[in-house]
């Protein structure tokens, strides 16, 4: 690879189209009420865990009963 | 088998079993602006700071090509130096601070900054006496023209900051009449060398530079010579000028010049580094200006070389400037 070339892959990686991915997560974090709801769960989690009392119910569907 | 009352089997053969963590994502990444990141990638290659070679290590990250191209531009040996003395941060962003808050450069703008998170430290006391031993004036010279090249270039906390302090002191212990007793005060002036104290005030501070200088000429070949040959350096790299970004500087809506890079104190415990122990406790509760800050366009080649000059010189001086820490730390 000459200096060139890499300044070419440089170029050519500026122009590109963004992966989805990245499209969804940009406009996640560009979005007030996007942020504010996974803040709101964030906050339901972590009151979850601090709590001794009230533990998270396995759904059923994943955890059979003992017999 | 039967199972016994009250005792279950645990994880029975059940169909759909525990739900499979192999397809759930352990991190998210995202490129926002990424344009900018590649611009500068190849900006780095156009002026030569970096080339395949850096890239074949890099395993296809720009992130990481460009950390890497800094890393190699500052040199392994000189990039240890100032992590052994001192804590600076570099960064490269599209975002520049504004009243405490990030906020996009724009324009296809990156701002190169580098803060201090924690100063050096030269005890110079030791040396000024050898040097005064060897000459007189020459301890006094070498302190002067130090302290007058870094003033150009870098925050750094000194006698002058103690006096400050000290003085600030006794005007709050005069207003203060009830606990008035209470204050103590760290006596500064008694901390400083004589020939320091005798030097403190001159009334023709351009002229004693220039005798300083000449005095520092003489001894250049000298016992001291390496000192005084890091000392030339630094002073040479002060008076570079460069264009100074202050937009950078008032657009900031900083609370406070930038934290110091170097305390310069005479002794171990003496009255300036109380001092500092003292006012270094609120350096950091507001914002700090950068010990460097650069606003450049990757696209505008003049203004990359500004940003490099500026860089290259900030580290270049800070080598010369720990290095002579590292010597003077050898006499104790």
């Amino acid at each position: 690879m000459t200096p060139e070339t890499l300044i070419a892959l440089f170029e050519a990686r500026a122009t590109a189209p963004r992966p989805e991915s990245s499209q969804m997560l940009v406009r996640h974090l560009q979005c007030e009420e996007s942020l504010a709801v996974s803040r709101a769960v964030a906050e339901a989690s972590d009151r979850n865990v601090g709590n001794d009392s009230q533990l998270l119910t396995a759904p059923t569907e994943c955890l059979p009963p003992l017999a | 088998m039967s199972a016994a009352a009250g005792i279950g089997t645990l994880a029975p053969a059940f169909p759909q079993g525990l739900p499979s963590l192999d397809t759930v994502p352990t991190e998210y990444s995202h490129e926002l602006r990424a344009e900018l990141l590649y611009e500068l990638c190849a900006t780095l290659v156009r002026e030569g700071l970096a080339g395949p070679a850096t890239w074949e290590k890099c395993e296809g990250s720009s992130v990481a090509f460009v950390h890497r191209a800094i890393r190699e531009n500052v040199g392994e040996g000189r990039w240890n130096l100032l992590e052994r003395n001192v804590e600076y941060h570099l960064s490269v962003s599209d975002v520049a601070e504004r009243d405490g808050e990030d906020v996009p450069l724009g324009k296809g703008r990156l701002a190169v900054t580098i803060e201090c998170g924690s100063a050096g430290y030269l005890k110079i006391g030791p040396a000024i006496s050898a040097l005064e031993e060897e000459a007189v004036g020459l301890g006094a010279a070498f302190y002067w023209t130090l302290t007058y090249a870094l003033y150009r270039v870098m925050r750094i906390y000194n006698h002058d900051d103690a006096l400050e302090y000290e003085e600030r002191m006794k005007e709050y212990a005069k207003e203060d009449e009830e606990s008035r007793e209470h204050y103590e005060f760290p006596e500064v002036d008694r901390a400083l060398p004589e020939c320091i104290r005798s030097t403190l005030t001159s009334e023709d501070r351009r002229t004693f530079l220039r005798h300083a200088r000449r005095l520092l000429q003489q001894h250049r070949s000298g016992r001291f010579g390496s000192w005084i040959e890091h000392l030339h350096r630094i002073d040479r790299l002060s008076r570079i000028r460069l264009p100074v970004d202050t937009a950078f500087r008032e657009d900031g809506g900083y609370d406070t010049i930038p934290l110091p890079s170097l305390v310069v104190a005479f002794k171990e415990h003496d009255a300036i580094v109380a001092c500092f122990d003292e006012e270094s406790q609120y350096m950091l509760e507001g914002t700090a200006e950068p010990a460097l800050g650069i606003v450049f366009s990757p696209q505008e080649p003049e203004e990359v070389k500004t940003a490099v000059r500026m860089v290259r010189r900030f580290v270049a001086l800070n080598i010369d400037l720990f290095e002579i820490v590292e010597e003077l730390k050898k006499l104790g």
